[in-house]
Protein backbone atom coordinates (compact mmCIF):
# COMPACT_ATOMS: atom_id res chain seq x y z
CA UNK A 1 0.00 0.00 0.00
CA UNK A 2 1.27 3.24 -1.06
CA UNK A 3 2.15 5.85 1.31
CA UNK A 4 -0.75 8.28 0.46
CA UNK A 5 -3.21 5.46 -0.25
CA UNK A 6 -2.50 4.49 3.23
CA UNK A 7 -2.39 7.90 4.80
CA UNK A 8 -5.74 8.97 2.77
CA UNK A 9 -7.50 5.76 3.76
CA UNK A 10 -6.96 6.11 7.28
CA UNK A 11 -8.80 9.40 7.54
CA UNK A 12 -11.93 8.93 4.98
CA UNK A 13 -12.46 5.63 6.65
CA UNK A 14 -12.48 6.11 9.74
CA UNK A 15 -15.02 8.92 8.80
CA UNK A 16 -16.97 6.59 6.51
CA UNK A 17 -17.65 3.97 9.94
CA UNK A 18 -18.40 6.95 12.14
CA UNK A 19 -21.25 7.70 9.14
CA UNK A 20 -22.33 4.00 8.96
CA UNK A 21 -22.78 4.08 13.25
CA UNK A 22 -24.70 7.27 13.23
CA UNK A 23 -26.87 6.43 9.50
CA UNK A 24 -27.55 3.41 11.15
CA UNK A 25 -28.50 4.59 14.49
CA UNK A 26 -30.84 7.47 12.98
CA UNK A 27 -32.28 6.14 9.84
CA UNK A 28 -34.54 3.32 8.41
CA UNK A 29 -33.14 0.83 6.53
CA UNK A 30 -33.89 -2.60 5.37
CA UNK A 31 -32.65 -5.56 6.67
CA UNK A 32 -30.49 -5.93 3.33
CA UNK A 33 -29.53 -2.53 3.11
CA UNK A 34 -28.33 -2.67 7.28
CA UNK A 35 -26.56 -6.07 5.96
CA UNK A 36 -24.89 -4.18 3.84
CA UNK A 37 -23.79 -1.51 5.84
CA UNK A 38 -22.62 -3.50 8.80
CA UNK A 39 -20.62 -5.57 6.74
CA UNK A 40 -18.78 -1.96 4.99
CA UNK A 41 -18.75 -1.30 8.62
CA UNK A 42 -16.62 -4.39 9.63
CA UNK A 43 -13.98 -4.12 6.62
CA UNK A 44 -13.39 -0.40 7.61
CA UNK A 45 -12.58 -1.25 11.07
CA UNK A 46 -10.49 -3.76 9.91
CA UNK A 47 -8.66 -1.87 7.47
CA UNK A 48 -8.20 0.63 9.94
CA UNK A 49 -7.05 -1.10 12.94
CA UNK A 50 -4.25 -2.67 9.99
CA UNK A 51 -2.92 0.85 9.51
CA UNK A 52 -2.79 1.49 13.22
CA UNK A 53 -0.87 -1.92 14.07
CA UNK A 54 2.04 -0.23 12.07
CA UNK A 55 4.26 -0.28 15.05
CA UNK A 56 7.50 0.62 14.03
CA UNK A 57 8.05 4.30 13.10
CA UNK A 58 10.39 5.44 10.32
CA UNK A 59 12.36 8.59 11.00
CA UNK A 60 14.09 9.79 7.94
CA UNK A 61 16.19 13.49 6.94
CA UNK A 62 16.15 15.59 4.62
CA UNK A 63 19.20 16.30 2.64
CA UNK A 64 19.53 18.70 -0.07
CA UNK A 65 21.92 18.03 -2.57
CA UNK A 66 23.80 20.16 -4.67
CA UNK A 67 21.34 20.65 -7.60
CA UNK A 68 18.43 21.70 -4.96
CA UNK A 69 16.91 18.19 -4.30
CA UNK A 70 15.22 17.00 -1.32
CA UNK A 71 16.18 13.36 -0.92
CA UNK A 72 14.97 11.27 2.20
CA UNK A 73 17.70 9.42 4.02
CA UNK A 74 17.21 6.81 6.42
CA UNK A 75 18.51 7.39 9.97
CA UNK A 76 19.64 5.18 12.63
CA UNK A 77 17.75 5.76 15.60
CA UNK A 78 20.66 5.79 17.63
CA UNK A 79 20.92 9.45 17.35
CA UNK B 1 30.67 43.96 -16.72
CA UNK B 2 33.33 44.79 -13.71
CA UNK B 3 35.04 47.21 -12.31
CA UNK B 4 38.73 46.00 -13.84
CA UNK B 5 37.29 46.18 -17.49
CA UNK B 6 35.65 50.09 -17.00
CA UNK B 7 38.19 51.38 -15.04
CA UNK B 8 41.37 50.88 -12.54
CA UNK B 9 41.11 52.67 -9.40
CA UNK B 10 43.69 53.45 -6.81
CA UNK B 11 43.19 52.52 -3.35
CA UNK B 12 42.20 55.76 -2.31
CA UNK B 13 40.16 56.34 -4.93
CA UNK B 14 38.55 52.71 -3.90
CA UNK B 15 38.22 53.96 -0.06
CA UNK B 16 36.50 57.19 -1.38
CA UNK B 17 34.07 55.49 -3.16
CA UNK B 18 32.94 53.09 -0.84
CA UNK B 19 33.03 55.71 1.90
CA UNK B 20 30.51 57.73 0.07
CA UNK B 21 28.06 54.36 -0.69
CA UNK B 22 28.42 53.45 3.19
CA UNK B 23 27.46 57.05 4.58
CA UNK B 24 24.86 57.03 1.84
CA UNK B 25 22.80 53.90 3.10
CA UNK B 26 23.63 53.37 6.56
CA UNK B 27 23.38 57.69 7.81
CA UNK B 28 21.60 56.47 10.63
CA UNK B 29 21.83 52.83 12.35
CA UNK B 30 21.81 51.28 15.58
CA UNK B 31 23.40 48.15 16.36
CA UNK B 32 23.90 45.93 19.50
CA UNK B 33 27.04 44.24 21.02
CA UNK B 34 29.30 43.38 23.54
CA UNK B 35 32.08 45.79 24.08
CA UNK B 36 35.62 44.68 23.99
CA UNK B 37 39.24 46.74 23.48
CA UNK B 38 37.85 50.00 25.05
CA UNK B 39 40.11 52.62 24.88
CA UNK B 40 39.65 56.85 25.74
CA UNK B 41 42.34 58.41 23.85
CA UNK B 42 44.08 61.79 24.95
CA UNK B 43 41.93 63.57 22.83
CA UNK B 44 38.84 62.34 24.59
CA UNK B 45 37.85 60.37 21.41
CA UNK B 46 36.89 56.46 22.85
CA UNK B 47 37.65 53.72 20.35
CA UNK B 48 35.71 50.55 21.13
CA UNK B 49 35.16 47.45 19.13
CA UNK B 50 31.29 45.86 19.38
CA UNK B 51 30.92 42.15 18.59
CA UNK B 52 28.35 39.28 18.83
CA UNK B 53 29.15 35.64 18.57
CA UNK B 54 29.62 35.81 15.02
CA UNK B 55 31.59 39.21 14.03
CA UNK B 56 32.40 42.44 14.91
CA UNK B 57 32.31 46.06 14.15
CA UNK B 58 34.91 48.98 15.17
CA UNK B 59 33.28 51.77 17.00
CA UNK B 60 34.43 55.60 17.39
CA UNK B 61 32.54 58.04 19.58
CA UNK B 62 34.05 61.39 19.00
CA UNK B 63 35.04 63.99 21.88
CA UNK B 64 32.25 66.12 21.91
CA UNK B 65 29.29 63.35 21.92
CA UNK B 66 31.77 61.04 23.89
CA UNK B 67 31.03 64.32 26.58
CA UNK B 68 27.44 63.82 26.20
CA UNK B 69 27.28 60.80 27.46
CA UNK B 70 26.03 59.14 30.40
CA UNK B 71 27.51 55.99 30.47
CA UNK B 72 30.74 54.46 31.17
CA UNK B 73 31.64 52.06 28.48
CA UNK B 74 33.51 49.04 29.75
CA UNK B 75 34.74 45.82 27.94
CA UNK B 76 32.58 42.73 28.28
CA UNK B 77 29.33 45.56 28.82
CA UNK B 78 26.24 44.73 26.37
CA UNK B 79 26.00 47.98 24.55
CA UNK B 80 23.52 49.72 22.30
CA UNK B 81 25.36 52.19 19.78
CA UNK B 82 23.52 54.69 17.35
CA UNK B 83 25.02 57.16 15.02
CA UNK B 84 26.17 56.65 11.25
CA UNK B 85 28.33 54.33 9.82
CA UNK B 86 31.69 55.16 7.59
CA UNK B 87 34.99 53.92 6.25
CA UNK B 88 37.92 54.93 7.82
CA UNK B 89 39.97 55.35 4.48
CA UNK B 90 43.50 55.53 5.66
CA UNK B 91 42.83 51.66 6.80
CA UNK B 92 39.55 51.45 4.81
CA UNK B 93 37.81 49.97 8.02
CA UNK B 94 34.21 50.23 7.81
CA UNK B 95 32.87 51.73 11.42
CA UNK B 96 30.43 53.15 13.19
CA UNK B 97 30.58 56.18 14.59
CA UNK B 98 28.61 56.41 17.58
CA UNK B 99 26.74 59.75 18.61
CA UNK B 100 25.18 58.40 21.31
CA UNK B 101 25.25 54.70 23.39
CA UNK B 102 23.11 53.53 26.00
CA UNK B 103 23.18 50.09 27.77
CA UNK B 104 21.65 46.80 26.33
CA UNK B 105 19.68 44.73 29.07
CA UNK B 106 16.79 42.54 27.74
CA UNK B 107 15.01 46.10 27.49
CA UNK B 108 16.67 46.12 23.98
CA UNK B 109 15.77 43.28 22.56
CA UNK B 110 12.35 43.23 24.01
CA UNK B 111 11.74 46.79 22.63
CA UNK B 112 12.31 44.71 18.87
CA UNK B 113 10.15 42.14 19.54
CA UNK B 114 7.42 44.39 20.68
CA UNK B 115 7.57 46.43 17.93
CA UNK B 116 8.25 43.53 15.16
CA UNK B 117 5.15 41.83 16.90
CA UNK B 118 3.04 45.24 16.80
CA UNK B 119 4.25 45.09 13.00
CA UNK B 120 3.20 42.15 11.72
CA UNK B 121 0.28 41.87 13.96
CA UNK B 122 -0.92 44.86 12.09
CA UNK B 123 -0.47 43.08 8.93
CA UNK B 124 -2.44 40.52 10.17
CA UNK B 125 -0.11 37.64 10.26
CA UNK B 126 -0.96 36.45 13.54
CA UNK B 127 -4.90 36.46 12.29
CA UNK B 128 -6.83 33.77 14.04
CA UNK B 129 -9.02 33.19 10.85
CA UNK B 130 -5.78 32.50 8.88
CA UNK B 131 -4.71 29.50 11.07
CA UNK B 132 -4.80 26.36 9.15
CA UNK B 133 -6.44 23.37 11.27
CA UNK B 134 -3.93 20.09 12.04
CA UNK B 135 -5.06 16.91 9.93
CA UNK B 136 -6.58 14.63 12.49
CA UNK B 137 -4.34 11.29 11.18
CA UNK B 138 -1.17 12.78 10.17
CA UNK B 139 1.28 9.59 8.45
CA UNK B 140 4.30 12.26 7.20
CA UNK B 141 5.27 14.47 9.75
CA UNK B 142 8.64 17.16 8.84
CA UNK B 143 10.38 18.31 12.14
CA UNK B 144 12.61 21.44 11.63
CA UNK B 145 14.79 21.34 14.38
CA UNK B 146 18.77 20.86 15.73
CA UNK B 147 19.67 17.30 15.03
CA UNK B 148 21.07 17.34 18.13
CA UNK B 149 19.61 18.32 21.50
CA UNK B 150 16.72 17.72 23.60
CA UNK B 151 14.32 18.55 21.17
CA UNK B 152 14.56 16.25 18.77
CA UNK B 153 14.70 13.53 21.22
CA UNK B 154 11.53 14.38 22.79
CA UNK B 155 9.27 15.06 19.51
CA UNK B 156 10.86 11.35 18.78
CA UNK B 157 10.23 10.01 21.63
CA UNK B 158 6.26 11.25 21.73
CA UNK B 159 5.60 10.61 18.56
CA UNK B 160 6.53 6.94 18.69
CA UNK B 161 4.63 6.37 21.92
CA UNK B 162 2.10 8.33 20.53
CA UNK B 163 1.86 7.26 16.80
CA UNK B 164 4.11 4.74 15.67
CA UNK B 165 2.77 4.26 12.09
CA UNK B 166 3.65 7.50 10.88
CA UNK B 167 6.71 8.57 8.88
CA UNK B 168 9.04 11.30 11.04
CA UNK B 169 11.20 13.59 8.31
CA UNK B 170 13.39 15.38 9.81
CA UNK B 171 14.71 18.66 8.30
CA UNK B 172 18.28 19.66 10.33
CA UNK B 173 18.73 23.24 10.82
CA UNK B 174 20.91 25.63 12.87
CA UNK B 175 18.58 26.89 15.59
CA UNK B 176 20.39 29.88 16.67
CA UNK B 177 23.51 31.69 15.33
CA UNK B 178 24.23 33.27 11.96
CA UNK B 179 23.27 30.38 9.97
CA UNK B 180 19.97 29.60 12.09
CA UNK B 181 17.79 32.35 10.67
CA UNK B 182 18.51 31.54 6.64
CA UNK B 183 18.60 27.64 7.10
CA UNK B 184 15.35 27.84 9.13
CA UNK B 185 13.71 29.89 6.31
CA UNK B 186 15.18 27.60 3.75
CA UNK B 187 13.28 24.44 5.34
CA UNK B 188 10.04 26.19 5.48
CA UNK B 189 10.01 27.08 2.13
CA UNK B 190 11.08 23.10 0.74
CA UNK B 191 8.91 21.81 2.46
CA UNK B 192 5.58 22.04 0.07
CA UNK B 193 7.83 20.07 -1.84
CA UNK B 194 8.48 17.51 0.31
CA UNK B 195 5.82 14.52 -0.83
CA UNK B 196 2.91 13.99 1.38
CA UNK B 197 4.09 16.49 4.25
CA UNK B 198 1.09 17.21 6.35
CA UNK B 199 1.80 19.14 9.50
CA UNK B 200 5.62 20.49 10.51
CA UNK B 201 6.58 21.14 13.95
CA UNK B 202 9.36 23.97 14.07
CA UNK B 203 11.44 23.98 17.40
CA UNK B 204 14.02 24.44 19.89
CA UNK B 205 14.90 23.35 23.54
CA UNK B 206 15.19 26.75 25.54
CA UNK B 207 17.96 28.93 26.31
CA UNK B 208 18.52 32.75 26.67
CA UNK B 209 16.64 35.80 24.87
CA UNK B 210 19.35 35.65 22.32
CA UNK B 211 19.35 31.84 21.51
CA UNK B 212 15.93 31.94 20.93
CA UNK B 213 16.24 35.29 18.69
CA UNK B 214 16.46 33.72 15.26
CA UNK B 215 12.57 33.11 16.00
CA UNK B 216 11.82 36.28 16.55
CA UNK B 217 13.39 37.29 13.10
CA UNK B 218 10.89 39.01 10.62
CA UNK B 219 12.41 36.23 7.94
CA UNK B 220 11.71 33.52 9.95
CA UNK B 221 7.68 34.58 10.85
CA UNK B 222 7.07 35.72 7.42
CA UNK B 223 8.17 31.73 6.19
CA UNK B 224 6.03 30.72 8.63
CA UNK B 225 3.17 32.70 7.13
CA UNK B 226 3.29 31.70 3.30
CA UNK B 227 3.95 28.11 4.45
CA UNK B 228 1.22 26.13 3.13
CA UNK B 229 1.44 23.09 5.58
CA UNK B 230 0.41 23.32 8.74
CA UNK B 231 3.10 24.67 11.24
CA UNK B 232 3.47 23.63 15.15
CA UNK B 233 6.08 26.48 16.57
CA UNK B 234 7.27 24.56 19.66
CA UNK B 235 10.44 27.24 20.95
CA UNK B 236 12.09 27.42 24.24
CA UNK B 237 10.13 26.75 27.73
CA UNK B 238 6.38 27.09 28.28
CA UNK B 239 6.75 31.08 29.19
CA UNK B 240 8.75 31.50 25.96
CA UNK B 241 6.99 33.40 23.54
CA UNK B 242 8.69 34.14 20.26
CA UNK B 243 6.78 35.83 16.80
CA UNK B 244 7.33 32.66 15.75
CA UNK B 245 4.42 31.29 17.89
CA UNK B 246 1.89 33.92 17.22
CA UNK B 247 2.65 33.40 13.50
CA UNK B 248 2.16 29.11 13.48
CA UNK B 249 -0.71 27.87 13.22
CA UNK B 250 -0.51 26.52 16.69
CA UNK B 251 1.60 27.14 19.19
CA UNK B 252 3.02 24.62 22.00
CA UNK B 253 4.72 24.94 24.88
CA UNK B 254 7.32 22.77 24.60
CA UNK B 255 8.13 20.08 21.85
CA UNK B 256 6.72 17.29 23.71
CA UNK B 257 3.57 18.94 23.82
CA UNK B 258 3.83 20.05 20.20
CA UNK B 259 4.33 16.12 19.24
CA UNK B 260 1.02 15.70 21.65
CA UNK B 261 -0.69 18.09 19.56
CA UNK B 262 0.35 17.03 16.05
CA UNK B 263 -0.58 13.16 16.59
CA UNK B 264 -3.58 11.45 18.80
CA UNK B 265 -2.72 8.53 20.91
CA UNK B 266 -2.94 5.47 18.75
CA UNK B 267 -4.91 3.48 21.78
CA UNK B 268 -7.78 5.85 21.72
CA UNK B 269 -8.48 5.33 17.85
CA UNK B 270 -8.14 2.07 17.98
CA UNK B 271 -10.89 2.18 20.73
CA UNK B 272 -12.83 4.35 18.90
CA UNK B 273 -13.03 1.99 16.11
CA UNK B 274 -13.59 -1.46 18.49
CA UNK B 275 -16.75 0.79 20.28
CA UNK B 276 -18.01 1.28 17.09
CA UNK B 277 -17.16 -2.00 15.59
CA UNK B 278 -18.81 -3.85 18.52
CA UNK B 279 -22.12 -0.72 18.14
CA UNK B 280 -22.57 -2.38 14.82
CA UNK B 281 -22.64 -6.20 15.97
CA UNK B 282 -25.46 -5.40 18.80
CA UNK B 283 -26.95 -3.29 16.59
CA UNK B 284 -27.13 -6.34 13.81
CA UNK B 285 -28.27 -9.01 16.84
CA UNK B 286 -30.82 -6.96 17.68
CA UNK B 287 -32.23 -6.36 14.37
CA UNK B 288 -32.11 -10.01 13.75
CA UNK B 289 -33.72 -10.94 17.10
CA UNK B 290 -36.41 -8.22 15.41
CA UNK B 291 -36.90 -10.08 12.72
CA UNK B 292 -37.19 -13.12 13.90
CA UNK B 293 -39.90 -12.42 16.22
CA UNK B 294 -41.69 -10.77 13.34
CA UNK B 295 -41.30 -13.73 11.79
CA UNK B 296 -42.29 -15.55 14.62
CA UNK B 297 -45.94 -13.61 15.03
CA UNK B 298 -46.51 -13.74 11.33
CA UNK B 299 -46.15 -17.97 11.42
CA UNK B 300 -48.97 -17.51 14.55
CA UNK B 301 -51.43 -15.52 12.74
CA UNK B 302 -51.13 -17.82 9.66
CA UNK B 303 -51.40 -20.19 11.92
CA UNK B 304 -54.71 -19.08 13.34
CA UNK B 305 -56.33 -18.28 9.91
CA UNK B 306 -55.91 -14.44 10.01
CA UNK B 307 -53.84 -13.86 7.24
CA UNK B 308 -55.65 -12.34 4.82
CA UNK B 309 -55.66 -12.41 0.97
CA UNK B 310 -54.70 -15.91 -0.49
CA UNK B 311 -53.29 -19.16 1.03
CA UNK B 312 -50.55 -18.50 -1.82
CA UNK B 313 -49.51 -14.82 -1.35
CA UNK B 314 -49.31 -15.55 2.13
CA UNK B 315 -47.34 -18.25 1.95
CA UNK B 316 -44.93 -16.58 -0.67
CA UNK B 317 -44.69 -13.60 1.93
CA UNK B 318 -43.78 -15.73 4.74
CA UNK B 319 -41.40 -17.77 2.45
CA UNK B 320 -39.87 -14.54 0.88
CA UNK B 321 -39.27 -13.06 4.86
CA UNK B 322 -38.07 -16.59 6.02
CA UNK B 323 -35.38 -16.54 3.13
CA UNK B 324 -33.99 -12.88 3.32
CA UNK B 325 -34.08 -13.73 6.92
CA UNK B 326 -31.77 -16.83 6.43
CA UNK B 327 -29.41 -15.34 3.82
CA UNK B 328 -29.07 -12.22 6.00
CA UNK B 329 -28.06 -14.91 8.64
CA UNK B 330 -25.98 -16.65 6.58
CA UNK B 331 -24.38 -13.25 5.82
CA UNK B 332 -23.86 -12.42 9.66
CA UNK B 333 -22.30 -16.30 10.29
CA UNK B 334 -19.82 -15.31 7.11
CA UNK B 335 -18.67 -12.18 8.82
CA UNK B 336 -18.71 -12.69 12.00
CA UNK B 337 -17.89 -16.66 12.24
CA UNK B 338 -20.71 -17.19 14.79
CA UNK B 339 -22.38 -20.27 15.11
CA UNK B 340 -25.37 -18.98 13.91
CA UNK B 341 -26.76 -21.85 11.80
CA UNK B 342 -28.40 -23.44 14.30
CA UNK B 343 -30.99 -20.67 14.42
CA UNK B 344 -31.06 -20.35 10.30
CA UNK B 345 -31.90 -24.05 10.26
CA UNK B 346 -34.50 -24.06 12.25
CA UNK B 347 -35.76 -21.35 10.88
CA UNK B 348 -35.68 -22.93 7.99
CA UNK B 349 -37.69 -25.64 9.35
CA UNK B 350 -40.60 -23.28 9.90
CA UNK B 351 -40.73 -22.06 6.60
CA UNK B 352 -44.51 -23.51 4.90
CA UNK B 353 -43.00 -24.52 1.82
CA UNK B 354 -40.45 -26.64 3.95
CA UNK B 355 -43.35 -28.16 5.24
CA UNK B 356 -45.56 -28.63 2.64
CA UNK B 357 -42.43 -30.77 0.99
CA UNK B 358 -42.34 -32.92 3.51
CA UNK B 359 -45.79 -33.98 2.52
CA UNK B 360 -48.17 -32.09 4.37
CA UNK B 361 -50.74 -30.27 2.58
CA UNK B 362 -53.48 -27.03 3.65
CA UNK B 363 -57.11 -27.27 2.70
CA UNK B 364 -59.05 -24.30 2.28
CA UNK B 365 -62.40 -23.64 1.42
CA UNK B 366 -62.82 -23.04 -2.45
CA UNK B 367 -65.71 -20.47 -2.04
CA UNK B 368 -63.62 -18.39 1.17
CA UNK B 369 -60.36 -19.23 0.75
CA UNK B 370 -60.80 -20.43 4.86
CA UNK B 371 -58.23 -22.74 5.68
CA UNK B 372 -60.09 -25.90 7.03
CA UNK B 373 -58.54 -27.14 10.05
CA UNK B 374 -61.25 -29.63 11.01
CA UNK B 375 -63.56 -32.59 9.32
CA UNK B 376 -66.45 -30.82 9.56
CA UNK B 377 -65.45 -27.49 8.28
CA UNK B 378 -64.23 -29.30 5.18
CA UNK B 379 -68.07 -31.15 5.06
CA UNK B 380 -69.68 -28.28 4.95
CA UNK B 381 -67.45 -26.42 2.62
CA UNK B 382 -67.47 -29.22 -0.09
CA UNK B 383 -65.72 -27.63 -2.45
CA UNK B 384 -61.90 -27.62 -1.55
CA UNK B 385 -58.89 -26.31 -2.54
CA UNK B 386 -55.61 -28.13 -1.84
CA UNK B 387 -52.40 -26.79 -1.76
CA UNK B 388 -49.50 -28.93 -2.09
CA UNK B 389 -45.24 -28.09 -1.90
CA UNK B 390 -45.50 -27.50 -5.94
CA UNK B 391 -49.20 -26.16 -5.99
CA UNK B 392 -52.73 -26.94 -5.72
CA UNK B 393 -55.64 -28.93 -6.96
CA UNK B 394 -59.11 -28.53 -6.53
CA UNK B 395 -61.30 -31.19 -4.34
CA UNK B 396 -64.73 -32.02 -3.80
CA UNK B 397 -65.39 -33.53 -0.33
CA UNK B 398 -67.47 -36.67 -0.45
CA UNK B 399 -68.43 -37.68 2.78
CA UNK B 400 -66.36 -37.98 6.19
CA UNK B 401 -64.30 -40.90 6.67
CA UNK B 402 -64.58 -42.68 9.74
CA UNK B 403 -61.17 -43.14 10.63
CA UNK B 404 -59.34 -40.99 13.37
Amino acid sequence: MKDEDREEGLEAAMERLERIVSDLEKGEFSLQEALDMFEEGLRLGKHCKAILDRAEMRVKKLVESEDGQLREEEIDREN
Amino acid sequence: MSFAENKLFTVSELNALVRTLIEDVYADVAVVGEVSNFKRHTSGHLYFTLKDADAQIRAVCFRGDAERLTVEIADGMKLVACGRLTLYEPYGQYQIVAREVHEAGEGELERAFLALKEKLEREGLFDAARKKPLPKYPMRIAVVTSPTGAAIRDVLSTLERRWPCAEVLLFPVHVQGREAVPEIVRALDRLPSVRGVEVAILGRGGGSLEDLWAFNEEEVARAIHRCPVPVISAVGHETDFTIADFVADVRAATPTMAAEIAVPDRRDVLDGIDGNVRWLCAYMDNRLHLQATRLRELLRSYALGKVRGTIESSMQTLDYLVDRLTRSIQNLVRTRRVAMEGTASKLQALSPREILSRGYTICTSAATGAVLKRVDEAVSARLVRITFADGSARGEVKERSNEG
